[in-house]
């Protein structure tokens, strides 16, 4: 029958899938008796390709899209999705949910997934076939990734976990990184610049020397290895996985040519193997990087192998003009055929890099580092001290001292490395580094214990492995493990040289200590660059139960460290973005009275915030022109446009919509200097948003939900940490759209994406609505407890708890206590908003009053109320409902809704509402 | 924090007894009676829940597919049953009405974006064209149209690779769970997935290059004005 047959073609077509196109037809010929199934068989073989292109295509426009955010750099590529050669895409492996295939070469499969525990995409890795094929390959495997997983270095890249699937499979779980190979950046760009090309060979080799030290060996370093992430920085994949391979690679038609064209001589020679053999391959990396083509080349494997053995590629500086004399040395020396006469470890190519000095000077006329505490800037030229420091010895200490070389290193140098006479030479004109330890990549060192008998030592241990591991949770953040740092716990180098070890440009340290009946944390933030002091802050907590202290106090560290950091971090982006040093000292001045003034306003003192912000005005008019490139002046001048008007007021005139009309133009402005500045891009999409709530015109008005829509979408698309853009999205989704689910997810991410607390309360605030209005009522109490512990003083986390024993369902109506945060939202409103914050209470006790059973009381209450405000009437119909009066109720949403037809997608969809939803008055007052 | 949303018992119809296991039962006998009904009510479930949403079909996590039939699950079936079978079976049919919701959807976004007569691409071009954009793009919805005809007629010769495909591309359902759900081997819903793949696809050229099924024909091209008449209803809504 007809199952028959589909059957029999299916068994023939899944075995001819499996072979090697060239050997169906014969397959086919030999299997199939029939000549129909045979053809049948045939064409659905032809279709296949072009079939799963299409359902995978397809299947990104199905509401479950792999992709939530498709990254804007490959759209149009994001289709041609290699096909799922494991099938197992959509499939759960292990805990983790397989979304879509990446790519896959010799070392195995590589699937994008996610882990749904910790919401985090995740890249497994499964073992090739012909690899799974053999026990001890297997093995082999498991034994290399296990050794390659105990590295943790930001360069490398992170493996979370070996484990073998249900189907049983082997495979990796390690980071996902959005970015691309450096192959295929060398594909796109054909050769870097010079000072790019430095910059990821020091990262390259600081992950090899880490490596070296634990005994790993690559093994097969070559482009295709790195991952270039969005964030700049390369991450090497693969540790020690070619030992495992090594075996059947040679015997692997067509996949030796590209990996050939990396090994060292004695890797080709099969001489053992070891640290010289990943330096040779970066070597090669570097002139591939600088020239665009592979120093040893050759039609056919055997010619590459013969190239390597034999030939010397010509120097890199007879190559390309801008390439100096000491990186073509250094590459050279790389590619020296024996083993001793290349640089002795990884860790003094490091050195060596670091003092490489490009003729031609970076691109743009260097910036002035930004100076930092106590190193004065004409003091970080290193000449200058160097005059001042006579003898070999001082420059030895001195170059010690600032982190440029560990003691060790210099004083070992082995045979063939540079000798210690050559770096002082390069040291003397080293002045400023151009690579910076990036600032988010943060240890904590363990805090010390400095009670008198050595008491605290299990809590400052316990106290420091929390605080890691809260920082671990934020976005943004690259902490070094516990065991990364644990090597600096009993001897303890000097800072500077163990931020450079672990290429952590921020480093925590402090002490804990007994005062009285409580305990002392003392922390400090520490820039790995300078050594110099962010931040110094002493906590101190009653003696409490222990481990609920180290939580706390943990959690405290976290919060004042990720502020502190969001400002560096800031600073820094800003300061590379401009060549005018005037123009960035005058946006940090302005970017500091901006968040007074906000601060102010928080404080009701209107008119002085007013004036913080007027003269931040002007400073950023002079930054603008000072560099007209630069879109972040512009891009602040429309943010200003927060303290000039209250967006939240419901009276806006011809005056506030001027403002904000005019801070849009500004927006505009950024955006025309710099179309990828999400910030801008936010800020436009949030002050459209406000406007849009305060035109007359509906259609004007949705065309500006539209627009604020489109804006926020492309700044969360095009920015990694948008934490403001997805906060002003839900709220949009919330109040225009009434799509609650989608502001409760956009909620979530927003608080989580604000890695530095730059908008903390509001998103605490956000996630409180959402919840609500979804219904999940112990969320919401749970956020309007936290608000209230963490901002004692905003008036909003006071009225949610209000809000919450106003709706059914949430709290029990507790009439006392209503009464008693509507005194608290009194003393925290300042006298313009008093009474309109009153009638909104009011209107929310008689609500509370409804619900416990007491109507004439709520009836009294609301008939106090005499502002005519559309909110209030909102407020107030809900109160009327729940005294069962359902026209007065509705005369009111009535009334609301005409004032401010936006009301009309919430009210339509909340809870509070929900027993009208039938009504057709409702019906016509939510969707005439 | 004890009491229930009052909202609950004021909608009614979560208090009305549906009695889910026993259809949920009698679908596992295969009544055809106890599948009409369960998927009426999450038709209607997922569609309530995906209407409101038509500009964020894609981008959207707490829209997935599996997501939405688990939430319609849990509101309609309730937590209490956490029985492996019954799920499956649910979900099978729940893909069933997933395919429908999305066909609906398709049928609006063609007719709101052009109205019906727009040139026809050809099948090649077309998939070139896909899952691009945010929203479903016109071309997305002329591909699940003419995908939607072309599985009818997978339907008619080869039922069981047509529920299938329902399973795994519409349900979002794992090879596993659409083994359990149709009582057949993983290896056959695997070896099923991967031909009628291909099958669709030729198919679907066929359709678009304007032929008829070599072996049975219907009248699967649809006229514009059928499209209106079945989003109709919608813009009542």
């Amino acid at each position: 029958m007809a199952e028959d047959r589909w059957d029999k073609i299916g068994k023939h077509f899944e075995e001819a899938r499996a072979m090697p196109p060239e050997k169906r037809a014969a397959y086919l010929e030999e299997a199939c008796e029939e000549e129909a199934i045979r053809k049948e068989v045939r064409s659905l073989l032809d279709t296949e390709t072009q079939a799963e292109e299409f359902f995978g295509r397809l299947a990104a426009a199905l509401p479950d899209a792999g992709d939530e955010e498709p990254s804007s750099r490959d759209p149009p590529t994001q289709g041609l999705r290699t096909p799922d050669p494991l099938d197992l895409e959509g499939e759960t492996v292990g805990r983790y949910v397989v979304e879509t295939h990446l790519g896959g070469g010799g070392m195995g499969v590589v699937y994008k997934a996610r882990d749904p525990e910790l919401d985090r995409p995740v890249a497994l890795k499964f073992l090739p076939p012909h690899l799974a094929a053999s026990e001890e390959g297997e093995q082999r495997f498991v034994r290399e990734a296990r050794a390659a997983s105990a590295l943790d270095h930001p360069h490398i890249a992170t493996i979370y976990e070996i484990a073998t699937s249900e189907a049983g499979h082997r495979f990796i779980a390690m980071a996902y990184y959005e970015g691309e190979t450096l192959k295929e950046t060398l594909a796109r760009e054909g050769t870097l610049p010079v000072e790019e090309t430095i910059r990821y060979a020091k990262q390259i080799a600081a992950a090899l020397a880490q490596a070296h030290d634990a005994d790993i060996v690559h093994r097969d370093v070559k482009p295709a290895n790195m991952m270039v992430t969005a964030s700049d920085e390369v991450k090497l994949l693969d540790f020690g996985l070619a030992k495992a391979a090594a075996d059947t690679r040679l015997t692997e038609p067509g996949h030796q040519l590209g990996t050939a064209a990396y090994m060292s001589p004695e890797q080709a020679t099969g001489k053992p193997v070891g640290p010289p053999s990943d330096l040779w391959a970066v070597g090669v990396v570097l002139y591939e990087m600088l020239t665009g083509t592979r120093p040893f080349t050759g039609e056919r494997a055997p010619a590459v192998l013969r190239a390597i053995l034999e030939e010397a590629p010509p120097p890199l500086h007879e190559q390309r003009d801008d390439v100096p004399l000491e990186l073509s040395q250094l590459v050279g020396q790389c590619l020296e055929k024996a083993p001793e006469n290349r640089p002795a470890s990884a860790a003094r190519l490091l050195q060596a890099l670091q003092a490489v000095r490009t003729e031609s000077g970076p691109p743009h006329a260097p910036i002035p580092r930004r100076p930092r505490a106590w190193i004065p800037e004409s003091l970080s030229s290193l000449g200058f001290l160097a005059l001042l420091v006579v003898g070999a010895a001082g420059v030895a200490w001195l170059a010690w001292a600032l982190g440029l070389v560990s003691p060790s290193g210099l004083f070992s140098a082995g045979p063939g490395g540079p000798s210690p006479r050559k770096d002082v030479t390069h040291f003397d004109n080293a002045g400023e580094r151009p690579e910076r330890l990036a600032p988010t990549t943060v240890a904590v060192l363990y805090f010390e214990d400095n009670s008198p008998g050595d008491t605290l030592t299990a809590f400052a241990d316990g106290f420091t492995e929390h605080l890691n591991h809260r920082l671990t949770t934020v976005d943004g953040l690259q902490v070094i493990s516990q065991h990364g740092v644990e090597p600096y716990r009993e001897a303890s180098p000097p800072l500077d040289s163990i931020a450079q070890r672990l290429q952590a440009g921020s480093l925590i340290t402090g002490s804990v200590q007994p005062v009285a009946d409580s305990l002392a944390v003392h922390v400090e933030l520490i820039d790995g660059e300078t050594q110099s002091h962010l931040m110094s802050e002493m906590i101190r907590r009653p003696a409490a139960e222990v481990f609920a202290l180290q939580k706390d106090l943990a959690r405290e560290v976290s919060r004042l460290f990720r502020k502190r950091l969001g400002r560096e971090i800031q600073l820094d982006s800003w300061q590379a973005e401009t060549q005018s040093v005037t123009a960035w000292r005058l946006v940090e001045r302005a970017d500091r009275l901006h968040a007074d003034a906000r601060q102010l306003e928080r404080e009701d003192q209107l008119a002085a915030a007013l004036d913080l912000a007027a003269q931040a005005d002007s400073l950023l008019d002079q930054a603008g022109a000072l560099d007209p490139d630069w879109s972040a002046p512009p891009a602040l001048r429309a943010r200003l446009a927060t303290v000039q008007v209250d967006p939240y007021a419901l009276d806006w005139g011809e005056r506030e919509r001027d403002i904000v009309r005019r801070r849009i133009a500004y927006a505009n402005e950024a955006l025309r200097r710099d179309s990828a500045d999400s910030g801008a891009r936010t800020t436009r999409g949030q002050l459209r948003f406000w406007l849009a709530q305060h035109v007359d015109d509906p259609e004007r008005s949705r065309m500006l939900v539209r627009q604020a829509e489109q804006d926020l979408h492309r700044a969360i698309r095009e920015s990694s940490g948008a934490a403001r853009a997805m906060y002003t999205l839900s709220r949009l989704l919330l109040e225009n759209r009434g799509d609650f689910q989608q502001a409760f997810y956009y909620a979530e991410r927003a608080h989580e994406a604000d890695a530095y607390l730059r908008i903390p309360s509001d998103t605490h605030h956000q996630l409180f609505y959402a919840a609500l209005n979804t219904g999940h009522f112990a969320d919401a109490a749970r956020q309007c407890r936290t608000g209230q512990r963490l901002y004692p003083k905003l008036v909003e986390f006071q009225n949610c708890e209000l809000t919450l024993l106003a709706t059914a369902g949430a709290a029990a109506p507790n009439v006392d206590r209503a009464w008693t945060l509507v005194e608290e939202i009194r003393e925290r409103t300042g006298p313009a908003k008093q009474a309109l914050y009153e009638a909104l209470s009011h209107a929310k006790v008689a609500a509370v009053l409804a619900r416990a059973g007491h109507p004439d009381s709520a009836r009294a209450v609301l008939r106090r109320i005499r502002e005519a405000n559309p909110l209030v009437s909102y407020q107030r119909a809900h109160a009327y409902l729940l005294l069962g009066e359902e026209t007065q109720a509705l005369d009111l949403l009535s009334r609301a809704v005409r004032q401010k037809p936006q009301y009309r997608a919430t009210a339509a969809k909340d809870p509070w509402f929900e027993a009208l939803r039938s009504h057709p008055r409702f019906q016509q007052i939510v969707d005439p | 924090m004890t009491d229930r949303p009052s909202h609950e018992k004021a909608s009614g119809q979560s208090q009305s007894p549906w009695d889910i296991t026993g259809i949920l039962d009698r679908l596992r006998e295969g009544s055809d009676a106890a599948e009409k009904a369960l998927f009426g009510r999450v038709y209607g479930e997922l569609r309530k829940r995906a209407r409101g949403q038509r500009r964020r079909w894609k981008g959207d996590p707490t829209l997935q597919t599996t997501a939405l039939v688990n939430e319609a699950y849990l509101k309609l079936v309730g937590q209490d049953d956490r029985s492996w079978k019954n799920r499956s079976h649910f979900f099978a049919v729940s893909a069933m009405a997933m395919r429908q919701v999305l066909i609906d959807h398709a049928r609006r976004t063609r007719a709101e974006k052009r109205g019906g007569d727009a040139p026809r691409l050809s099948l090649e071009a077309l998939r070139e064209k896909l899952g691009q954009e945010a929203a479903m793009s016109e071309e997305d919805a002329e591909a699940f149209l003419v995908l939607d005809d072309a599985l009818e007629r997978l339907e008619e010769t080869h039922p069981r690779a047509a529920r299938g495909v329902e399973c795994r591309f519409f349900g979002g359902m794992t090879i596993a769970e659409t083994a359990e759900a149709l009582g057949v081997s993983t290896a056959t819903v695997s070896r099923d997935w991967k031909q009628a793949k291909a099958w669709l696809y030729r198919e679907m050229q066929r359709i678009r290059s304007g032929g008829t099924p070599p072996d049975n024909d219907t009248d699967a091209e649809r006229n514009p004005e059928s499209d209106d008449a079945f989003s109709a209803p919608e813009s009542s809504f």
